[in-house]
């Protein structure tokens, strides 16, 4: 060997470990028998209870970044708290799944590890600053999704929705190499410094070809974010997935795409704001009237639910395209970050009560859901509680993330900022209109079935209290998202 | 204009046309057999390039592998083969055609202004620098890369795979 290379593994023991768990979860599957198969699923959540470890290490002993592989890969505070939120994520995913997996002719090894290589990818994500690697990552974050949409094999709409996800998401993968190979013939490098090193060099931050690169990675990472108009897909797939699929879609998947993006325009791509700002903030407001005003006629929770996902998607990316105007990336990336992580919890709260419902009345429309809170008041909590969030009532979590996107919408005085700041105040209204009805028909609305017995399992109690005790926390004690900030300073200063 | 200049024309007349065909045809087969063409043309840009390394993998993984998994996939699922009017679309043909126009228009524009027709080929990589810079420099996403295809093919075998559980229910 010519070449030696050392790798710091203790700064990625955190993959590591879920490579292990990984590997682990599919020779267990070879050799268990049928019926010690939930050995598996206690497996998967041991692993990733365990990779979690790593990073409140890495966050308690942090001095500075560490950077591997000459800066392909970077372990700052910002990628500690993403990776966090993403293996905490997995693991109320893993929960919500226990009973589902275990109730039917499900492959459950399978199942796991499938989901386990999908949060792989999103931790490799979150640390990697390189072309190649991001690539790699989202490819490994979404792959695993195609095949687990269509995890209910014998229904035809889990197939529909899987196909369509799947096509359109290899279109995306395509768009977004486009870009890439774009960018990378340009400049001849891949590191994401680097590039931007050379774009001033040879001052390309505003040719042509380099915003047709970003126009390119925009499109591909749109569809990973369901934003309108790439959110076509979103409902049908939602709907045929397998419920804890589905959250993890709206949730992990959803969080992986934004990161992409974040990193991808906040760090390659910000010199040319000006021009991509202006594209963001007509797709977040678009975004958040489809979103919305689609809900506002579904009948069906989960299409609820997915086009709500849709509209928040809005929210999300609201802060970014000001930022994008106003240059101003560090406000913009702290406040879509801050409403992303509370977004996560609440809206894994909201699918954890549709799960509930859905199982106990056996009904897909929630006019059929009269008066459930009287049989499982714990449910109807649950129910006012994440749904309200999600509408961003105080005290609630929700709260919170609305506000801090709406100050960093209003106080850049920019007109695009105050414009989406209007937009987002009224479709805050509509959305409360949804938000609200369900909340409505649980409590106060007569049964139209008779008695029905709302059972709610320990591992789904466990993600419900979770996600109350996060949703809560987050509104009473914003206080805890000052560490944010410093983490995207940090973010933008390596 | 040298000699690799013409050469190199004519490949890539050849290639357009070849492109063309495989959307064109409305026979399964007759599509495969221009990808092939569409791809051997490909790897061969690739070698006067000199980039030997990705024109050889082109030639094994997608003329070798790849087309002859899609001729065999079309024979054992028994699809029609032949003339297969259903594969041709004319509802949307005016449309796509101005968008697919566009998309050029604005893709050559882009290109030839920011590459401004030069070429610059230093030097080939060669195939062994290739592999050691993958086992060291990029061997974290070479790795990750590992994972992609597993999981791909453990979770494609499992969707596609009868299922007994299901089989015994009657519910397939």
């Amino acid at each position: 060997m010519e070449a030696e290379i050392s790798i710091n593994y203790l700064a990625i023991s955190s993959e590591l470990i879920v490579i292990f768990t990984i590997v682990g979860t599919i020779s267990m599957d070879l050799i268990l028998t049928k019926k010690s198969k939930y050995l598996i699923a206690l497996f998967a959540l041991m692993g990733s209870l365990i990779s979690f470890i790593p990073i409140i290490f890495q966050w308690a002993n942090y001095s500075k970044a560490i950077v591997l592989f000459e800066g392909s890969y970077v372990i700052d505070k910002f990628s500690i708290i993403l990776k966090g939120l993403f293996i905490l994520i997995t693991y109320l995913t893993f929960l919500l799944s226990i009973n589902f997996v275990e109730s039917d002719t499900y492959y459950e090894g399978e199942y796991y590890f499938l989901l386990l290589s999908s949060l792989l990818g999103a931790l490799v994500v979150a640390s990697s600053r390189d072309l190649l690697t991001i690539f790699i990552g989202i490819e490994l974050a979404s792959g695993p999704m195609f095949l687990l949409s269509g995890w209910r094999k014998g229904d035809p709409k889990s197939n529909e929705g899987a196909i369509k996800f799947f096509l359109l998401g290899v279109l995306s993968a395509a768009l977004i190499l486009y870009g890439f190979s774009l960018l990378y013939g340009v400049t001849g490098k891949i590191i994401f410094s680097e590039i931007v090193a050379t774009l001033s060099a040879l001052g390309l931050h505003q040719s042509p070809v380099v915003l047709l690169s970003a126009i390119l990675v925009l499109a591909g990472i749109g569809f990973k974010i369901s934003v309108v108009p790439f959110h076509s897909w979103a409902p049908d797939t939602y709907e045929g997935a397998p419920l804890p699929i589905t959250a993890y879609l709206s949730v992990s998947s959803k969080a992986t795409g934004f990161l992409a993006l974040i990193i991808l325009f906040t760090k390659v791509f910000y010199e040319s704001g000006g021009s991509w700002g202006i594209i963001l903030v007509l797709i977040s407001g678009i975004t958040m009237f489809i979103g919305n005003l689609s809900a506002l006629q579904q009948k069906n929770p989960i299409r609820l639910l997915a086009y709500s996902s849709i509209a928040q998607a809005g929210f999300i990316l609201a802060p970014i395209a000001v930022a994008g105007i106003t240059g101003n990336y560090k406000d913009g990336v702290y406040s879509s970050i801050t409403y992303l992580i509370i977004y996560a919890f609440m809206n894994l709260g909201a699918f954890l009560v549709v799960n509930i419902l859905i199982n106990a009345t056996g009904s897909e429309n929630i006019y059929e859901w009269g008066g459930l809170a009287k049989n499982s008041p714990m449910a109807g909590i649950f129910a006012v509680i994440f749904f309200f969030s999600l509408a961003g009532i105080p005290p609630l979590g929700g709260w919170f993330a609305k506000f801090v996107v709406f100050r960093s919408l209003l106080s850049t005085g920019e007109i695009f900022g105050v414009l989406l700041g209007v937009v987002g105040a009224i479709n805050a209204v509509i959305a409360l209109v949804y938000y609200a009805r369900i909340s409505k028909i649980i409590w106060m609305d007569s049964s139209i079935h008779e008695e029905k017995v709302v059972t709610i399992t320990n591992p789904l109690k466990v993600v419900g209290f979770i996600s109350l005790a996060l949703t809560i926390l987050s509104g009473i004690f914003p206080g805890i998202f000052a560490n944010l900030g410093e983490a995207s300073a940090i973010f933008f200063s390596s | 204009m040298g000699a690799i200049d013409i050469v190199s024309y004519f490949l890539i007349l050849g290639l357009l046309l070849a492109a063309v065909r495989v959307v064109t045809t409305s026979n399964v087969i007759h599509a495969a057999i221009s990808l092939v063409f569409t791809l051997a043309i490909t790897a061969v840009i690739f070698l006067l390039l000199s980039a030997e390394f990705v024109g050889m993998v082109v030639v094994l993984v997608y003329i070798g592998a790849v087309i002859v998994l899609f001729l065999f996939g079309i024979m054992i699922t028994r699809a029609p083969l032949g003339q297969n009017a259903e594969l041709d679309n004319e509802k949307n043909k005016t449309l796509g055609l101005v968008i697919s126009l566009s998309i050029f228009a604005l893709f050559s524009y882009v290109i030839i202004n920011s590459f401004d027709g030069k070429m610059n080929i230093t030097e080939g990589t060669s195939t062994q620098v290739l592999g050691e810079i993958l086992l060291t420099r990029f061997v974290y996403p070479f790795e990750i890369v590992s994972f992609v295809l597993l999981a791909a093919l453990i979770g494609g075998i499992t969707l596609a795979r009868k299922d007994n559980a299901l089989i015994d229910e009657d519910q397939v």
